[in-house]
């Protein structure tokens, strides 16, 4: 009887899930010939290799770098806009509104959005700078910027989706506690760090999980406005996946990358949760 | 010392008329006691003191002072909340010692000033724990001690010992007259319980509906109740009070209820002739009531005995019934007896003698009092 209720569920994750799990695994086992579709058995050597690799290294080191740019900048903006979003003054629903328009906003539309604002010839930011008799920056041409134009991007796109958990998890807090707080003499600044900041933190804590699992995983944007360039400057791992999988035709080192990031990530999430749990206040 | 003062203030939230032209003074040092049934506007009648409401006319002063601009922070009171408000993911310690915290009081006399306010309150033991490892009464025990480390001048009290069992709830409540008495602070109080009211205020402010029925000592209230609501409201089981009609007969009055007869005296037949009425409503408190050879007649319609003492429910005989305009007009009757008196049987007949120097009147139609 038990089974029989599993079963549907069951059958979908196993499709869905892990099956193709299991697959690339396999996939990662075999290695394929350059030139064609010959493909050996070459067993954990592959696995062995891309750990190896100093473009995997390099990779993952672009990945580790953009997560750190994405990732305390977002929830640090995403808790500011809601601090002010949960004010109880008029016309505060428009800025609501506003604040969590990009979550409607696809990948796509944001890139493209971002390549006319970053435009060297005519995009806004450089016509600002040119304004003040400055050099256009090509800010998606230079090793220098392209990750934090990319970055930015990133940020701008997971705002709506940032403000809006946190904004949820100010509504949890108590109205009273913030009024006892004020007739007990805090300040506006001490009843954000006493008591808004530890009340979130189960809120942050569950954004900073998300958010650094989205960023390692991160492929429309670097698709869309660098494709992994210049110099590789933004080739982060996902992308370097998809590189190595349809452009390079080398599935098994494609599938064996892919299977190290998802260990990554697990022991990443692993760690997050046991360090910060331990400073987080749960209700 | 601050007075508080309310003149003709007004809290309205939409359309809804939580106070309505409240004017009140809460002197200096004063114990007031606010009470009324749920939803009458106590607890926002604090939260206008404290500043955590505006008001929507009227004016509200602290120690002489308009405060309409003045933020909660800076009035100098402390208030505990209905709902305790403790703050979850502190400590008990962390949350008695968060008032003076704020204001910088340095770490030591932080620590002895707490220790000093739980011990008050029996909390020394809890110290380290958090708001949820507490029990209901500890909370609002934690709530109070957090209210009192500070010694501010104004104490805003919304139902401090509602959730307190009977033994600590009489504890508690000498601790806070103690407290009153020592610090000389203004305390003002809330409460659903009538020997809270009558035990602990200076003065005792009766609400419903957002107004104000009547301010006075307890004894005050208890004796002369300004109206009916009151009469109805304060003391436990409440005043009865029965419709009756005015007989005048060669110089004496009587009150008429059906079959019984109550004689009025002079004040009181004076007091019907100034209100020019022909009807009044009755009152007569269930301790002024005796059974034995009297004017009323009844029947016993239950007993029902708490042990020290027993309370008869009678029904007056021939009275008329008017079940729109209850409880004034449903003529049962409650007699508060003695343990030790005789009980009288369910269902028999009997006499009752009022105590005719404690009899009160009602206007039939205002409700108002018009007895001296
Ligand atoms: N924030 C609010 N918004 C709308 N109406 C409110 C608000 N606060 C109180 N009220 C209304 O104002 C009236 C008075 O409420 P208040 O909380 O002062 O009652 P109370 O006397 O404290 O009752 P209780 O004894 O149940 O605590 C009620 O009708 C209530 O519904
Ligand atoms: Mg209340």
């Amino acid at each position: 009887m038990a089974l029989m209720l599993l079963l549907p569920s069951l059958v979908v994750f196993g499709l869905f899930v892990y099956y193709p799990f299991g697959r690339t695994i396999w996939l990662g086992l075999f290695r394929t010939s350059p030139f064609g579709n010959r493909t050996t058995y070459v067993g954990f050597e592959q696995y062995a290799d891309v750990l190896a690799s100093s473009d995997f290294h390099h990779s993952l080191w672009v990945t580790l770098v953009f997560t750190v740019m994405t990732v305390p900048v977002g929830l640090a903006l995403g808790l500011g806009l809601a601090v002010l979003a949960h004010q109880r003054l008029s016309g505060v629903g428009i800025y609501r509104t506003i604040f969590s328009s990009t979550v409607a906003t696809s990948v796509a539309v944001a890139s493209l959005m971002f390549i006319a604002l970053l435009s060297p010839s005519v995009g806004l930011i450089n016509q600002i700078i040119k304004g003040f008799d400055g050099d256009p920056i090509y800010f998606l041409q230079r090793p220098g910027w392209a990750l934090i134009a990319v970055a930015a991007v990133t940020v701008w796109q997971n705002l709506g989706v940032t403000f809006i958990v946190i904004s949820a998890g100010l509504q949890s807090v108590p109205d009273d506690l913030y009024e006892s707080a004020r007739l007990d003499g805090a300040s506006a600044w001490m009843r954000f760090v006493d008591i808004t900041l530890p009340l979130v933190s189960p809120t942050l804590l569950f954004g900073f999980v998300v958010l650094t699992i989205t960023s390692f995983q991160t492929f429309g944007q670097i698709d869309l406005l660098t494709g992994g360039g210049p110099l590789d400057a933004t080739n982060l791992i996902v992308f370097s996946i998809y590189t190595e999988a349809f452009r390079n035709f080398n599935p098994g080192v494609a599938a064996a990358q892919a299977v190290v990031l998802f260990l990554i990530v697990l022991a990443l999430t692993v760690v997050q949760l046991k360090l910060v749990e331990r400073r987080v206040f749960y209700g | 010392m601050p007075g508080v003062s309310f003149v003709e203030a007004t809290k309205k939230f939409d359309d809804v008329v939580a106070l309505d032209r409240l004017t009140l003074d809460v002197d200096d040092g004063e114990f007031l006691v606010l009470v009324g049934p749920s939803g009458c506007g106590k607890s926002t009648a604090l939260r206008l003191i404290a500043g955590l409401e505006e008001i929507t006319s009227g004016t509200l002063t602290i120690g002489g002072d308009d405060v309409t601009e003045v933020e909660p922070q800076d009035r100098d009171l402390a208030m505990v909340f209905q709902s305790y408000a403790l703050y979850p993911h502190k400590s008990v310690r962390q949350n008695i010692e968060f008032p003076l915290k704020s204001r910088k009081v340095p770490a030591d006399e932080r620590s002895a000033r707490a220790d000093q306010a739980a011990a008050l309150l029996g909390l020394s033991e809890l110290m380290d724990r958090r708001p949820a490892q507490l029990s209901g009464g500890q909370r609002q025990r934690v709530a109070l001690a957090r209210a009192i480390v500070r010694e501010p001048q104004v104490f805003l009290m919304d139902e401090p010992l509602s959730n307190l069992d009977a033994k600590t709830r009489v504890q508690t409540r000498a601790e806070l007259s103690d407290l009153h008495a020592t610090l000389g602070a203004t305390i003002i109080y809330v409460t659903h319980d009538q020997v809270e009211a009558m035990t602990m205020g200076t003065r005792i402010a009766v609400l419903n509906d957002g107004r104000l029925q009547q301010v006075g000592t307890p004894d005050e209230v208890y004796d002369r109740p300004a109206n009916l609501f009151v009469a109805g409201f304060i003391g436990s089981p409440p005043m009865n009070t029965v419709h009756a009609a005015v007989e005048r007969d060669d110089g004496s009055v009587t009150a008429r209820v059906g079959r019984s007869s109550v004689p009025l005296d002079g004040a009181l037949a004076a007091s019907v002739a100034a209100a020019s009425v022909d009807h009044v409503v009755l009152g007569v408190r269930p301790e002024h009531l005796t059974i034995g050879q009297g004017p009323m007649v009844a029947t016993v319609r239950n007993v029902e005995s708490l042990g020290h003492e027993r309370h008869v429910v009678c029904e007056l005989a021939g009275g008329p019934h008017d079940p729109d305009s209850s409880p004034v007009a449903a003529p049962l009757l409650i007699v508060r007896q003695s343990a030790d008196d005789a009980s009288p049987s369910v269902g028999s007949t009997v006499e009752l003698v009022p105590r005719l120097d404690q009899l009160h009147l009602f206007h039939p139609d205002t409700g108002e009092r018009i007895s001296p």
